[in-house]
């Protein structure tokens, strides 16, 4: 009996901790509300093509998201400084929070009343390594395009 | 697809700069100077704190040993950096001593983002966008935290990149036009969240706020 007790006692506390451990590595309060697209969707929607900091620059918006796809899944930037994809990807666009994460659209679709999405760069807790690379929904969330009077397009 | 509740965001900002609050205010002096001298949290903090040599302009800050650790043991000074990497080190520090404006400050930027995407369909860079965000968010501040507090606020906001840097320019120029309209506003007591968005657009019509790159919009 009591070795039943001390163990359970031991899983429950174990559990806990570990749970806590957790969500302290994995949460990140300021991505709540934010909507991503996964990697796997994002190839569905438009394949993927070797990417190149210096093409990525000058490519069409068809050509830089099927990059970003590639970026991602190879890993890239991951765990390099926030200023290396800067001195490489170039000057940003979009925005994400901050002006200091670095974002590039792959597909802008504000003329066309479409969604738009954007590469984000996120910093790791000291905000100086990249963390975690994302493709983003700049515009827009349901209720905006609800408020404007349009019927939200399909991503 | 993940989408977060987005109050859950603004939960975890009131719950962390709520514990930050109850530590009492510190001034930045002496947040500088805990910081320099690397005191850290924990039994001893108190005795180092008050052993830390201080100087003409940190004289009276071993009287604030005991906010300083106890900002120090809830990861007030610390964590500014850890829950929120886009934070500057200004706007951190502002965000320790003065918790609830930095939170209010927090959801007017979300307020002025959003405004950006309904005006704009998008939120860019050194475009339109950008002037029309930062003006609106500037504008906002001033409404609801007073001209002088906002100045800080957007000034903590712009502090630590590159001081000649153009983006940050047109960033703050765009600031002091949605401060200086908001004074406008309040002089003839018309200051509310539909005319500075209204000011907003008509001074970016008129070709008054800087745009470094011409996107257009609104649309």
């Amino acid at each position: 009996m009591k070795k039943t007790v001390v163990f359970l006692g031991t899983f429950i506390l174990s559990g806990t901790l570990g749970g806590l451990w957790y969500l302290y590595a994995n949460f990140h309060p300021y991505l709540a509300g934010q909507e991503f697209m996964s990697v796997e969707s994002a190839e569905k929607k438009w394949g993927q093509k070797a990417f190149d900091a210096i093409k990525f620059q000058n490519a069409p918006m068809s050509e830089r998201a099927g990059m970003a796809v590639d970026l991602i899944k190879k890993k890239t930037y991951l765990n390099q400084p926030l200023e290396r994809v800067i001195k490489e990807m170039g000057p940003r666009s979009g925005y994400f929070i901050s002006e200091r994460i670095p974002t590039y659209f792959v597909v802008e679709g504000w003329e066309k009343n479409e969604n738009s999405w954007q590469l984000v760069f996120l910093p790791d807790r000291n905000g100086n390594i990249v963390e975690d690379v994302r493709i983003h929904k700049n515009c827009c969330s349901s209720d905006i395009w609800k408020n404007k009077g349009i019927i939200p397009p399909k991503d | 697809m993940s989408d977060f509740p987005k109050g859950l965001v603004a939960f975890t900002f009131l719950v962390f700069f709520s514990h930050v609050g109850f530590c009492g205010p510190v001034s930045e002096v002496c947040l500088n100077w805990f910081s320099k001298h690397k005191i850290v949290a924990g039994i001893k903090c108190q005795w180092e704190c008050a052993a830390a040599p201080v100087g003409m302009g940190t004289f009276d800050c071993g009287s604030e040993c005991e906010n300083l650790c106890e900002l120090a043991a809830t990861g007030g000074l610390e964590s500014q950096g850890i829950y929120t990497p886009y934070l500057t080190i200004e706007e951190g520090k502002f965000a320790a001593k003065h918790p609830k404006d930095a939170l209010k400050a927090y959801k007017l930027k979300e307020l002025a983002e959003k405004m950006t995407l309904e005006e704009f369909g998008r939120s860019d860079f050194d475009d339109e966008s950008d002037a029309f965000r930062h003006y609106v968010w500037a504008g906002l501040l001033s409404k609801e935290l007073g001209t002088e507090v906002a100045k800080n606020i957007l000034d903590a906001h712009e502090s630590g990149g590159e001081v000649n840097a153009p983006s940050r320019l047109m960033d703050l120029s765009n600031n002091r036009a949605g401060l200086i309209s908001a004074e406008i506003l309040k002089t003839k007591k018309q200051l509310s969240e539909k005319e500075i968005r209204s000011a907003a657009l008509q001074e970016l019509k008129r070709g008054k706020l800087i745009v470094l790159r011409k996107r257009g919009g609104p649309r």
